[in-house]
């Protein structure tokens, strides 16, 4: 708490505080930002004026403010890192980056913190970098308000957009990430806080993380990505009013989540991906109030999942609700509303009066002998469907939800 | 002229015409008849391609009809109707024919006698099969042919229509040939001048009318059939 | 043959049932749209009512329609044309009449209440239904005379395109499925045309990505140019076969 506190005070009051101010000019020498910087002193504040410096390997190795005036821009020439962040307390506000080198051996990155804290990048436009801010072993950062766009080149020559690694206590809020290899990339990041990001049609995922514990999502949208999103190994997320859209591709997920434990997915939205939710592996996960539709399958779920609780969610035209590979049912739906229920309420207590079973026949056949998807969508399938909906034997018993509310929610 | 020879027909194995050798020429009027079965009714069809037959030949003015379908510009047929396409107008079926056919020369007789002009704008589907009946009858004259085969003509007629198109039929009888199938003897009676009887698929005699009438003594030919046809029965 | 085609056209165009059937299509279509608030699963829920409309009606009512004028192709063809000539004037002017009815129905449902995306698929998909099931109609009333007989074999032979065959095709994966048979997929359904035309929509509106390796293998054939060029032979010859069948039982009827 003391550390946090130390964080929030020199986040909001030492810039203004202390240190002399600098202006930097670009015709002012051959590498005038860096010469700027040795020259400055810690807590100092270097403003850069607009211009195109063609000056990468900045080196930050004491506290130092940098703002830049009209995004002047910092080009890399596809050779270099463009700005490296040695030092705890460096704020970057407000520049352009560009064109930063990429290879095959080390990350490169427009903004690079090696093992550093209290870093503040805000307000930047970063593109066709190799890997856009770059976090390692760092903790207390925050990162703000920055537009991300990739290169336009093959996925091996891209990175990611916003990655962290070996992190804790970093703030990603309202950057807008586009066209890199993950949009925003953890691994073994704890008790963050990712918020108001846009990540939108990047090559592989548009949020990816792995061994994050304890992290919190909230109102993020992950728009037709390559292959949606994907989540592993983490316990104690949380996911709250984040939008899953149009991740449409055959190995592409609205959200993948692979071996998550104790964590709460409350009031997310699915909207046309492929499959809204695979789970492989989740236990005692909590999915309420979220909302699926126009998803070809909305959850798909492997056996291996147990003990999560499915409650209040909305299934609206879906072309497939629900599917899993098992016939043993360790996970509890109760109180959603289905789009596809078709029972009666007499008792007017706005649940149905008969289960719901969210697994059609087809479905059922298509999990046992994947070939007969070439049925999807003939009239065969629909009469199969009625006829499980009359005789369940291809899906399982107990799998049903036996509270299903008349109205969504 | 028609002039059908040694024409034989099988409907697989049943064989329905055994060598018929029939000449119809211009100005006969030809009363087509025999029992249910005989091969009247395969015969006609022969003559108007709709059936293929296996051996022998039919002529019309001397060109076989198997040339092509050309020849049928000679041919007027009156059809035994079962129905028109019914939403289609009266109008519009002659002027459909008329397109066809191809023919200046239009003999519009019947199509004023039977006032069809007042029910051009009905649908066929609407018409009764009195009225189906005069208008196949129309269509059979119109185009001047030199040959009329007439299928049951005056079936269905009523009296004043049926006396008519008898008229008609007289009228035309000096420059065509007319080929007649009915089961009233006595319209044929009236105006064939020839009788083609057709017994088990072959021609059991073809003579003019007076002839026939002459040898049995009989002033009706009705009458001189039915004795002929008994005389048969007491034969075999 | 244009004239015969033109006035057997409006002659069916002029029907009760045309009206009926243009009327429940669009009603249909319409239906679908407003129910759901969805736009492509509308289309979808249309394109998969039109795989089961279209076989169906297009045969019976192309079999007793054909019984129905048996007396007027009579006395056509006492007239001086060409048989092959009359049966392409009945075969041109069913087809036209059905297709104007069918396309202007959906089309203008389309329209009026979508983007109009899928209108194109939807189209192409229509006309193949109809002229191929025509064809085959063709055929059934050319080689059997009576009528309810005629009639009872295109029903069966609908019914079979529909759900029989698909069935077979269910039996036939169950029983092969420790072969790697996802490949043979597309084959299967080259031999149904109902198939061929759900297959080649799927592939338009990008349920694909739901079809597992499946899919993927029937994207590649499909998307690939030597593919969907095979689909459409197959198609045409969907129509060629059973239509070359039916003129040579007309050239060849007794009447």
């Amino acid at each position: 708490m003391n550390k946090f506190i130390l964080f929030l005070f020199i986040i909001f009051l030492v810039p203004s505080v202390y240190g002399k101010k600098w202006l930097v000019e670009p015709m002012s020498g051959q590498t005038p930002i860096q010469e700027t910087i040795n020259k400055a002193n810690a807590f100092d504040t270097i403003l850069v004026k607009a211009g195109h410096y063609k000056e990468a390997n900045i080196n930050i190795k004491i506290p130092l403010t940098l703002i830049g005036e009209n995004l002047p821009i910092l080009d890399g020439e596809l050779k270099h890192e463009i700005i490296s962040i040695l030092s705890d307390c460096v704020t970057i506000n407000g520049f352009k980056l560009i064109n930063s080198g990429f290879s095959d051996l080390e990350d490169i990155a427009a903004i690079k913190v090696y093992e550093k804290s209290f870093a503040r990048i805000l307000n930047n436009v970063l593109e066709n970098n190799f890997f856009g801010i770059y976090l390692s072993n760092s903790f207390y950062c925050l990162v703000q308000n920055n537009q991300i766009t990739g290169p336009n080149r093959e996925q091996n020559h891209v990175g990611n957009g916003v990655h962290c690694w070996k992190s804790a206590h970093n703030f990603i809020f309202s950057n807008n990430i586009k066209k890199q290899r993950d949009g925003i990339y953890f691994e073994f990041v704890k008790h963050s806080i990712i918020a108001n990001n846009h990540s939108e049609g990047n090559l592989r995922y548009g949020l990816h993380f792995m061994f994050s514990d304890s992290d919190t999502y909230y109102n993020n949208t992950f728009a037709a990505n390559g292959a949606g999103v994907a989540v592993m190994y983490s316990q104690f997320i949380m996911m709250v009013k984040n939008k899953f859209d149009k991740n449409w591709g055959s190995s592409s997920y609205g959200i993948l989540l692979k071996d998550i434990r104790d964590s709460k997915l409350y009031k997310n939205n699915f909207d046309k991906n492929t499959v809204g939710i695979f789970m492989d592996g989740c236990s005692r996960a909590d999915f309420i109030n979220n909302h699926f539709s126009n998803n070809g399958y909305a959850l798909r779920m492997q056996a291996s999942c147990d003990d999560n609780n499915f409650r209040f969610n909305n299934f609206m035209t879906n072309t497939f609700d629900y599917a899993t590979n098992g016939f043993t049912v360790l996970n509890t739906l109760k109180h959603n509303y289905w789009d596809k229920y078709q029972g009666y309420d007499l008792n007017k207590d706005g649940m149905g009066d008969l289960s719901y079973r969210p697994m059609n026949m087809l479905t059922g056949i298509i999990e046992e002998y994947p070939s007969t998807i070439i049925l999807l969508q003939s009239f065969l399938a629909d009469l199969l469907n009625v006829l499980e909906k009359i005789l369940p034997s291809l899906t399982p018993e107990n799998l049903k939800d036996d509270y299903p509310l008349m109205r969504k929610i | 002229m028609i002039s059908v020879q040694n024409l034989h027909k099988k409907y697989g194995k049943h064989s329905v015409l055994q060598g018929i050798n029939v000449e119809l020429k211009k100005g006969m009027i030809a009363g087509l008849i025999g029992q249910n079965g005989t091969g009247k009714t395969t015969l006609i069809k022969c003559i108007l391609g709709l059936t293929e037959f296996q051996t022998g030949d039919i002529l019309i003015e001397g060109k076989s009809i198997q040339a092509g379908p050309e020849y049928r510009n000679k041919i007027g047929y009156m059809a035994q109707m079962g129905r028109y396409p019914e939403n289609m107008k009266l109008a519009q079926l002659f002027e459909m024919m008329k397109e066809i056919r191809d023919v200046k020369n239009l003999d519009e007789q019947l199509f004023e006698q039977f006032a069809l002009k007042k029910i051009e704008h009905q649908n066929l589907g609407q018409l009764s099969g009195g009225t189906i009946q005069k208008v196949s009858a129309a269509l059979a004259f119109m185009f001047n042919p030199e040959i009329l085969i007439l299928d049951e003509p005056t079936a269905g007629l009523d009296p004043v229509a049926s006396e008519i198109l008898k008229d008609k039929i007289t009228q035309e009888r000096e420059n065509k040939t007319i080929l007649i199938t009915s089961h009233i003897l006595n319209d044929l009676d009236e105006i064939a001048s020839h009788v083609l009887f057709l017994q088990e698929g072959k021609v059991l005699f073809f003579e003019t009318i007076n002839d026939l009438k002459e040898k049995n003594g009989q002033q009706k030919l009705g009458k001189t059939i039915a004795e002929i046809m008994l005389e048969k029965e007491i034969k075999s | 043959m244009i004239k015969i085609t033109k006035y057997l056209t409006l002659n069916i165009l002029k029907s009760k049932f045309m009206l009926v059937y243009g009327v429940l299509l669009f009603v249909i279509c319409v239906g679908l749209f407003t129910l759901g608030n969805d736009q492509d699963k509308a289309i979808i829920g249309i394109h998969n009512t039109l795989l089961i409309l279209i076989p169906i009606v297009v045969m019976i009512y192309t079999v007793s329609h054909i019984y129905q004028s048996t007396d007027f192709i009579r006395l056509l063809l006492t007239q001086p044309i060409q048989r092959k000539y009359i049966f392409f004037s009945q075969f041109l002017s069913n087809v036209f009449a059905l297709l104007l009815v069918q396309l202007s129905a959906i089309g203008l449902a389309l329209v009026l209440f979508s983007d109009g995306s899928f209108l194109f698929s939807i189209m192409v998909n229509s006309t193949f239904l109809t002229l191929i099931f025509s064809a085959i109609s063709n055929w059934i009333a050319f080689s059997i005379d009576e009528k309810v007989k005629g009639i009872g074999t295109s029903i069966l032979l609908g019914i079979y395109f529909l759900a029989i065959y698909d069935g077979i095709i269910l039996m036939l994966i169950q029983t092969m499925s420790e072969y790697p048979i996802e490949k043979y997929g597309i084959t299967l359904s080259l031999f149904n045309p109902i198939d061929l035309c759900r297959i080649l929509f799927i592939f338009k509106i990008d349920i694909s990505a739901l079809m597992g390796l499946t899919g993927a293998i029937m994207e590649k054939f499909i998307g690939s140019s030597l593919g969907s060029t095979i689909i459409y032979i197959v198609l045409l010859l969907w129509i060629g076969f059973p239509l070359s069948f039916a003129v040579k039982k007309f050239l060849k009827k007794d009447y």
